[in-house]
């Protein structure tokens, strides 16, 4: 095992409104389309809305890091691997508080209704909770470690977190890294309707091994830094900031903070995306790192700093983005 | 010969939430006399299902683990999971004050969260509509509490919490977790593993696909008809090998390694080569090879598919003699989330204790399995290293590799030379 840096190179999202990452931070444009009508192909009936974003957002990520669709195709043939990715060291880390939601309660309606009979057993594998990063896994070829995080308002950064972890202890080169969030009826009646929308949609990003992405050719967009995870936000923050000296040049802030708006703490700019997204939940952390990844790209900033989790929250996290460019070191 | 690590990982504590009892002590009762969990379900109504058996915990008062939650904020598989945590910290002989002083690692996997909360919304809402949503029972819904809860119960400060839903590989899944962080020096103490409450949607999931045993769960057995579902909750406290000398704890096992990777082919049914090749990964994270391994404790469903592929993936790796396999399903069902880490500890004890658990219920081994399963009587054996798999819908599959502690004894020799009880092999005990 030997500690490796672990960079992000390829982004995605699912939203709608949004025209991709770097539109992030700008807000939905109106009249968007629902992203899923993207996806074609057989089985997506049996496929809940949350998966269905997800597929959405991996296969753009993949995409945009140059990685091919399907990684257990031979090489040479249609969406094929190629000889310097792996699939068997390729993994996926999905965080989620909602996911399938829909499909277990509606599942249970159909019972109390109409009894057991009328449930279709061909659901039966979307009410498991990992179903979202299962099917993605299956649809790119991904053999490596399958994570799904329900963690509550610091998941997405928890699952960047976990999947730099699982890179750096060599159990993994690669990892598609999604949050994603649904919105219907059952999560409106959980959630609540008041306040902010309901971020309905997925994003994501690839996360490697600065030598494994060194290896293929991969444009490096940013590194993944420090991240803690603390019961008080502040102490989350001071946590990454401590011996971190570059200095954020963005904060992205927990959703709901009181003051809101872009007035930022410690007079950094701050961006509470839920404003302009809607409550994001377990997708929230990823939302931050692909925005803030697409950011430190664009402006060559030396780093973003991403929180989730705020007061009366069961927890906070924080992680920091750091600029791309001293990444090939990282071997 | 094992890698060096500058941070060895041993086990110092067990919880154990089962239907053959709750509390190491009961639960190792239960292995050492094959007790058998199952009887009619009582979670939900379940009239109209032409059997309904399952593997309940009964006797549990959550009151008993709880002195800073109140139970009635927490659906029942947080229950459980707060007071296997709460029993294995106690069983640890780690004083509170000692835990809140260190930097912790809390993680647990689930398969269903509190589903059974979510069941009981869904039927209050057809019935009174949404303003009859229970907001207490909705609160409890998030399946993140099923760690944050333990946090708040122990009064944990500076701790990763994390709550995975990797399904029924969930636990093996949190206790790499911990292994590594560990290992990397993130935490000094962690207490991970798996916790699920009975819950319709799942029984009837597995119902609808004829996958649910009448009455029995028989795994590797010809006669086999399917699962029992089952609930309960399995935390092990993790800390380094010199944490646990340098307090003078009692070691149950080291945590030797594990692997983890994704069949990527099917939402259901389990891909041989993709599960052998996780059992390849574990050994070598492990440093172990495959005749090394003295009993294997399979995910061993009772169904069809899964142990012929379990038993066929076996043989893959092991060859025509591979180790005693056993499951501990036979007796307290499958208890989805919690029931790779309700095994890790089974492993636990199996190895400090000196004995492979039985697969009870067994009358004729399936001999397409050809598994030598420790039929319906456990066996006394010196054991050095034993092997926890796990394998989920999605084909999620985590493989764990316990070891003894300390390896090497006094008259490992000699049970080398007599080729033991605990290295039997298969066709020597088929029948029970």
């Amino acid at each position: 095992m030997r500690a490796r840096d672990v960079v992000i190179t390829g982004l995605g999202t699912a939203v709608a409104g949004a025209g991709g990452p770097e539109t992030l931070l700008r807000g939905p444009v109106a009249g968007g389309d629902d992203p899923v009508t993207r996806l074609r192909g057989p089985g997506l009936r049996y496929k809940d809305r949350a998966t269905r974003l997800a597929l959405c957002a991996a296969r753009d990520a993949l995409a945009d890091a140059g990685l091919p669709e399907a990684l257990d195709a031979p090489e040479g043939t249609e969406g094929g691997g190629g000889p310097l990715v792996d699939g068997l060291r390729f993994g996926v880390v999905v965080s989620t508080n909602w996911g399938n939601v829909d499909t277990v309660c509606e599942t249970s309606a159909t019972i109390h209704r109409a009894g057991y009979t009328a449930t279709s057993p061909m659901l039966l594998p979307n009410t498991a909770s990992n179903v979202t990063a299962s099917w993605v896994a299956i649809t790119h070829g991904l053999r490596g470690a399958n994570v799904t995080l329900c963690n509550g308002p610091t998941s997405g950064l928890d699952a960047v977190h976990w999947a730099r972890t699982l890179i750096a202890a060599g159990r993994l080169d690669h990892a598609l890294v999604i949050g994603v969030e649904p919105v219907n009826e059952p999560v409106r009646r959980l959630v609540g309707t008041g306040g902010p929308g309901l971020f309905d949609g997925a994003v994501s990003l690839v996360a490697e091994a600065a030598p494994a992405a060194a290896a293929r050719g991969a444009r490096p967009l940013a590194r993944v830094g420090p991240y803690a995870r603390r019961a008080d936000p502040d102490a989350a923050v001071a946590a990454v900031r401590a011996d971190e000296p570059a200095a954020p040049a963005r904060w992205y802030v927990p959703e709901g903070r009181p003051a809101g708006g872009d007035t930022g703490p410690a007079g950094l700019p701050a961006h509470d995306l839920s404003l302009r997204w809607g409550r994001s939940s377990g997708a929230l952390g990823v939302l931050q790192c692909v925005a803030g990844t697409a950011e430190l790209a664009r402006t060559g900033q030396a780093a973003a700093l991403a929180s989730a989790g705020g007061e009366g929250d069961d927890g906070a996290a924080a992680l920091l983005l750091l600029a791309a460019t001293a990444a090939g070191a990282g071997a | 010969m094992r890698p060096v690590s500058p941070n060895r990982v041993v086990i110092t504590g067990l919880g154990t939430v089962t239907s053959i009892g709750i509390g190491v002590g009961a639960f190792l009762s239960g292995l050492r006399t094959g007790r058998n969990g199952a009887r009619p379900i009582t979670a939900f109504d379940t009239t109209g299902f032409a059997h309904a058996n399952g593997c309940e915990v009964t006797g549990f008062d959550p009151a008993e683990w709880m002195s800073r939650v109140s139970p009635e904020e927490l659906g029942r598989a947080a229950q459980f999971s707060v007071a296997a945590a709460v029993m294995a910290v106690r069983d640890s002989g780690m004083p509170l004050g000692e835990l809140r002083g260190r930097r912790s690692l809390v993680c647990v996997g689930t398969t269903d969260g509190e589903s059974a909360d979510l069941d009981r919304l869904v039927e209050s809402q057809l019935a009174d509509g949404p303003e009859g949503l229970d907001p207490v029972v909705a609160r409890r819904v998030s399946a993140g509490r099923l760690t944050t809860a333990i946090v708040r119960e122990l009064g944990l400060v500076d701790v990763e919490a994390t709550t995975l839903a990797t399904a029924c590989a969930a636990g093996n899944y949190a206790i790499g977790h911990g292994l590594d962080a560990l290992r990397g020096g993130d935490a000094d103490v962690a207490l991970v593993g798996g916790a699920d409450a009975m819950c319709r949607k799942t029984f009837t999931g597995f119902y609808r696909l004829g996958t649910i045993a009448p009455e029995a769960c028989q795994p590797f057995d010809v006669n086999r008809k399917g699962i029992l579902t089952g609930e309960g909750a399995g935390v092990l406290l993790l800390e380094t090998l010199d944490s646990a000398l340098a307090r003078g704890a009692r070691i149950y096992a080291e945590v030797l390694g594990y692997g983890l990777n994704c069949d990527a082919h099917h939402p259901v049914a389990p891909d041989r080569d993709s599960i052998a090749h996780c059992m390849e990964l574990a050994h070598a994270g492990a440093g172990v090879k495959p005749e090394e391994i003295d009993f294997i404790s399979a995910h061993g469903t009772g169904t069809r598919a899964n142990d012929v592929t379990e038993a066929a993936a076996i043989r893959q790796v092991f060859g025509d003699r591979p180790p005693a396999t056993i499951s501990i399903k036979a007796m307290i069902g499958h208890t989805m989330g919690a029931a790779s880490s309700l095994a890790s500890a089974a492993c636990a004890l199996a190895l400090s204790e000196g004995f492979i658990p039985p697969t009870i219920n067994h009358v004729e081994t399936d001999p397409e399995c050809g598994l030598d399963c420790v039929p319906n009587v456990p066996r006394p054996a010196r054991l050095r290293v034993v092997q926890n798999n796990a394998l989920a819908f999605g084909g999620n599959n985590a493989v764990l590799v316990l070891g003894r502690y300390p390896a090497d004894e006094p008259g490992d020799e000699a049970d080398e030379a007599d080729e033991g009880a605990g290295r039997a092999r298969a066709g020597t005990g088929a029948a029970g």
